[in-house]
């Protein structure tokens, strides 16, 4: 058996007939690198979940607000629109030569909770997400009529719905809305695919139908006469405004001058933003966090390695006879040096091997909550270089750390003989 | 024994200097302005004039420098410039474009089209902040299509994107 050999098992059988205090250290270790690792891989998949979102629009155009802002509400569903577009503008815009294709977005309603946006045939024919993917139908077909709903994989399951299913628009956003436009029942006519974006929690109903629900709204204050004939054809109803239109341009070359033309637009203030220009800016907003978050896990790490030293060193006092029985069979000293350092090694390596697997089995099995729950996608795939590294710098740390026990036991084992004092 | 090392040793000495020879071409370094064709009138805004006025002068400069210089057509080159996502996958980049001054996406006058390069990744690269400028390397494709959008343009395939070194 060569050096190393020797000192890998003689450190392995120490440190098993010291079980209970090597696995609560092994433990902690693993508890602080699981925090990193699971830190970063969910940073990770936001950062792609939000990514995956949209897909080959060149450009996005609302009301003149901020880039983020446009960027939030148009794709992200999240926060509120500043203002609208004039639908005439829109249609101006969409006009142009170097505009291939448009997606009109009407968001302002909300159904139980999960928003609906009403677009037109475009969105099913255009919207691009996660890589150019489009969007696919498990159930049904885009909407045909004005009270058809399509709805996202999220509202089907979360509310049990199929297609064929009645539903009930609420002005205004929010769980329980009390306004409900019950004077037109919308009905299910298909079922997204799950996309793991915003789409998979929205109700999207044709342009018409939204303005339908909103001219019986506004005409029938108290909700009673049965306004908009339902299934009226599209033509019939043409929405004034919208909140928002995604762009896709002939050549993209040309999106600068789209660009400019739109900002410069006088008709009435708009924006156009280029989407992965916004998202840019939204990582360095949120950068400040992640960093936050990676130094707080990186801290968590210290201190495991900081109890793995203290384990070891407490532990020498009582080892003093085990050093001394080494020696006495004829261990030098440069081997005590060493079992110890590899001790420190072996411990912090095994836990970094069960943090990490630990973490991504635990992923693995929440995945469908937290994706239900979060709507965060952790598509996982196993552990990648970054888990690799933080196993190797933990493990390397713990063996530096370790001289420090190592060289008070190379000490002890140089003074002491076979006979210990205590 | 002792010729067959010799033998190795020259070989040896016959590849290292051969390899020069043989090593891909250093790709050729390109700035802003060799990407204007010979003759493109230089755009000066005249701030005494009413605004709509430069304004119209912009458009016919757009219109005027949408030329591209062909001889640049599949050659290997190296230009630095501002990225300007658009197609992103987390923090890495398949396709974007690259600008010669930083905030082209915000700020007007935009760059003309032949100050414009289109370049596409097949495998997607790591951009790590699109606030400093970056050197790519690829293959440049100069494209010449009168269409109603009516632009000439390039298109880089790139290879390498690194960070710029002042």
């Amino acid at each position: 058996m060569n050096r190393l050999g020797l000192t890998l098992s003689l450190a392995a059988r120490s440190l098993a007939n010291r079980r209970l205090t090597a696995t609560l250290t092994v433990l902690s270790i693993a508890v602080s690198v699981a925090l990193v690792v699971g830190v970063e891989q969910v940073r990770t998949e936001a950062k792609r979940g939000f990514t995956n979102t949209i897909s080959g629009a060149d450009l996005i155009v609302g009301a003149r607000s901020g880039q983020l802002n446009l960027l939030l509400y148009s794709v992200f569903r999240i926060g509120d629109p500043t203002n609208n577009v004039s639908f005439d503008n829109y249609q101006r815009i969409a006009a142009r030569d170097d505009v291939a294709w448009t997606i009109p977005i009407s968001l302002g309603d909300s159904h139980r909770g999960f928003r609906v946006m009403g677009t037109t045939d475009a969105y099913f024919q255009h919207y691009r997400f996660a890589d150019d993917r489009a969007l696919t139908f498990a159930d049904g077909a885009p909407f045909k009529w004005v009270t058809d709903a399509v709805i996202g994989a999220d509202v089907a399951a979360a509310l049990g719905y199929s297609t064929g299913d009645p539903i009930v628009v609420s002005h205004g956003l929010g769980a329980t809305s009390f306004q409900q436009h019950t004077e037109l029942p919308f009905t299910v006519s298909g079922v997204l695919q799950r996309t793991g974006t915003p789409v998979d929690r929205t109700v999207h109903v044709s342009l018409a139908g939204i303005e339908a629900v909103h001219n019986g709204w506004a005409r029938t204050p108290a909700a009673r006469l049965p306004v908009v004939a339902a299934d009226a054809e599209q033509d019939a109803l043409k929405p004034t405004s919208i909140t928002a239109f995604v762009v896709g341009m002939e050549s993209r070359i040309a999106i600068f001058g789209l660009q400019r033309a739109v900002n410069e637009f006088t008709g009435e203030p708009l924006l156009a933003i280029i989407p992965g220009v916004a998202l840019q800016e939204l990582w360095r907003l949120v950068g400040v966090a992640e960093t936050a978050l990676f130094a707080v896990s990186a801290f968590v790490v210290v201190g495991g390695l900081i109890g793995l030293l203290t384990t070891l060193l407490t532990s020498l006092a009582e080892r003093r006879r085990e050093m001394a029985v080494l020696r006495a069979v004829g261990a030098g000293p440069g081997l005590v040096f060493a079992l110890l350092i590899v001790e420190a090694w072996l411990l912090a390596l095994i836990a970094g091997v069960v943090g990490v697997g630990v973490i991504h089995g635990a992923m693995w099995f929440a995945r469908p909550f937290i994706l239900e729950r979060f709507g965060l996608y952790l598509a996982g795939g196993g552990p990648g270089w970054f888990d690799t590294t933080v196993v190797i710098v933990v493990a390397a740390a713990a063996a530096i750390l370790g001289a420090l026990p190592a060289w008070r036991a190379y000490r002890y084992s140089l003074a002491d003989g076979l006979t210990v004092r205590t | 024994m002792k010729t067959i090392s010799i033998q190795s040793g020259l070989a040896l000495v016959a590849l290292l200097m051969a390899t020069p020879l043989v090593a891909e071409e250093e790709p050729r370094l390109l700035a802003w302005e060799d990407l204007l064709p010979e003759g493109t009138p230089e755009f000066v805004i005249d701030h005494s004039q009413p605004m709509d006025q430069v304004q119209r002068l912009f458009d016919d400069y757009q219109a005027a420098s949408s030329g591209v210089v062909d001889e640049l057509n599949n050659q290997n080159v190296k230009i630095p410039g501002f990225v300007v996502p658009l197609d992103i996958n987390g923090s890495a980049v398949s396709s974007f474009l690259l600008v010669p001054y930083f905030g082209a996406c915000i700020h007007l006058p935009p760059p003309p089209p032949n100050q414009i390069v289109y370049v596409t990744f097949e495998e997607p690269v790591e951009l790590e902040s699109i606030w400093e400028p970056f050197w790519v390397t690829g293959t440049m494709i100069t494209e010449t299509h009168r269409s109603n959008v009516g632009e000439a343009s390039y298109t880089l395939r790139g290879e390498i994107l690194e960070i710029y070194e002042y």
